[in-house]
């Protein structure tokens, strides 16, 4: 389990960044942070990851390094590397055998589909592909721990939802610890377990709250009652805030 | 419809080489006809057309004052470009190091090298050790400025994946930061292409070989024609290497931006 405790991380000159934070993430759970930019969403992720320091408090993470995946907003691929060496690389930089760390990139990229990209470079990709080839590398480690920094903000309606069920798939059968970071309600609930709203600068939580959709997501389900109603609860919250 | 960006391609760089002849002409025949009227008179400035007979009526003393030019300026840049990544390499490497060394980096390239370059023949001598000295010296602040200034300027969230991969600082350096540079340091290789050619001229003046003994010994018979045609071909070797040097960048950078114009 991770664990938040008293976690708060500001940035003085602006006043932004994370306010004083209580949070648990279990393991195999699918946690989504939602909240308006500047209330620390993404410095949450990065304290979890290790990147920035907390101002006050601790974060308890029982994985190692090594144990996480850290998908950025911009696909953040090395340009000068083709896709298969994008996708090696957390491996070759732990020293795995490089027949091993191309067979082992090889099996993610087939796993995303993105295999005749091997070769390619990442000037010669879409969006979306350069999206996969992003979770291939952060697959490619077997990651207890996935963190999501609004990943599929930069795509095209059509490639968020067929990304995103691919991606909760992978959830399934993986199981992984993920906690992401988006801007899109419809999105954060349909694909989570659980939604955690922040609200104000420095962010604080207003919401905490464990959804039950079943393991396996369809469209269908963005159109159910129940779904919608909690849909216009976050769109309320978020509102109250931006005011 | 389905051809047009490739044409427009094509028009491009058809004007990045025509483009420049265009003032190069007008310049040239300008002066042509002035002096040719006697408006400008032919000591102070020779028509282009006896800049181009002296070429070709003394070749053997304009080729081998190019090759010898050419050989020290090489040499004085290669020296240039694989010490100043050198020494970029390890400045990056360390804040302390940077700290202790980089302003003397900087007031190297502060020291008038014309100053200098009578030192470098009491030290080495007259001949080619004192040219390679001069071409170097000139030449190595930009390789080093712009190497170490690409070094440190990698993109935050690449440093941060590398940081995350657990990588070590050597390959942080050699895996990112390099590859990252790549652009600014081929830009600053290409900078001292055209300095090192300044840099053995300088020295030629003092050691008396070369493209720059042969303007020294122009200016002093009031050969105004030959110090043209020598200035000339000086030119011509500085765009050599800037094309070389050019190639070489577009071949290592295809899916990098360059960092400068050109």
């Amino acid at each position: 389990m991770i664990r938040l405790q008293s976690v708060s991380r500001i940035f003085p000159k602006t006043n932004t960044g994370l306010g004083v934070t209580n949070l648990d993430f279990k393991e195999g759970e699918w946690v989504t942070l939602l909240g308006p930019s500047g209330c620390g969403k993404s410095t949450l992720l990065r304290l979890i990851a290790g990147l920035e320091q907390v101002s006050e408090g601790a974060v308890e993470r029982p994985h190692p390094k090594e144990h996480i995946g850290f998908v950025f907003q911009d696909s953040a691929l090395l340009p000068w590397l083709t896709v298969l060496e994008n996708v090696t690389l957390p491996l070759v930089l732990k020293g795995v055998p490089r027949k091993e760390a191309i067979g082992l990139a090889e099996r993610e990229l087939e796993r995303l589909r993105i295999q005749s990209y091997a070769k390619s470079k990442s000037h010669e990709l879409s969006g979306g592909i350069r999206m996969r080839v992003s979770l291939a590398r952060a697959l490619v480690k077997a990651p207890k721990l996935i963190l999501l920094d609004e990943p599929f903000a930069a795509l095209d309606e059509p490639i968020r939802i067929e990304l995103g069920l691919e991606l909760r798939e992978l959830f399934q059968a993986l199981r992984p610890t993920i906690v992401m970071v988006t801007h899109s309600i419809t999105e954060a609930l349909w694909l989570s377990d659980r939604v955690v709203v922040f609200q104000g600068q420095p962010g604080r939580v207003v919401l905490d709250e464990a959804l039950d959709l079943g393991a396996v997501r369809t469209l269908s389900q963005r159109g159910d009652p129940r779904f919608l109603e909690m849909v216009e609860r976050c769109f309320s919250l978020l509102k109250g805030g931006m005011r | 419809m389905f051809f047009a960006p490739e044409r427009g391609y094509e028009v491009k760089n058809t004007g990045t080489v025509l483009f420049p002849l265009v003032p190069l002409l007008l310049i040239t025949g300008l002066s042509e006809i002035l002096v040719g009227a006697g408006i400008i008179p032919k000591y102070l400035l020779p028509a282009p057309s006896r800049v181009l007979s002296v070429l070709i009526e003394d070749p053997g003393t304009f080729g081998g004052a190019i090759l010898e030019t050419a050989k020290a300026s090489g040499l004085g840049l290669l020296i240039s470009v694989v010490l100043g990544l050198f020494i970029a390499l390890l400045l990056s490497f360390s804040s302390l190091i940077r700290k202790m060394f980089y302003p003397y980096a900087i007031f190297f390239q502060t020291v008038p090298i014309i100053a200098i370059a009578p030192l470098l023949v009491i030290w080495l001598g007259y001949g080619l050790p004192t040219v390679v000295a001069s071409s170097f010296i000139v030449s190595v602040f930009p390789v080093i400025a712009n190497s170490v200034t690409g070094l440190l300027s990698t993109e935050p969230i690449w440093l941060d994946l590398f940081q995350l991969m657990d990588a070590s600082r050597f390959q942080t350096l050699f895996r990112l930061r390099f590859p990252a540079a790549l652009p600014q340091i081929f830009s600053g290789f290409r900078i001292a292409a055209g300095l090192a050619v300044i840099g053995a001229i300088v020295g030629e003046f003092i050691a008396g070989t070369g493209l720059g003994g042969l303007v020294d010994t122009a200016r002093n018979q009031q050969r105004v024609d030959r110090v043209f045609a020598a200035v000339l071909l000086a030119a011509i070797l500085g765009i050599l290497y800037f094309g070389v040097l050019a190639a070489l960048s577009r071949i290592f950078l295809l899916d990098q931006k360059e960092s400068s114009n050109e």
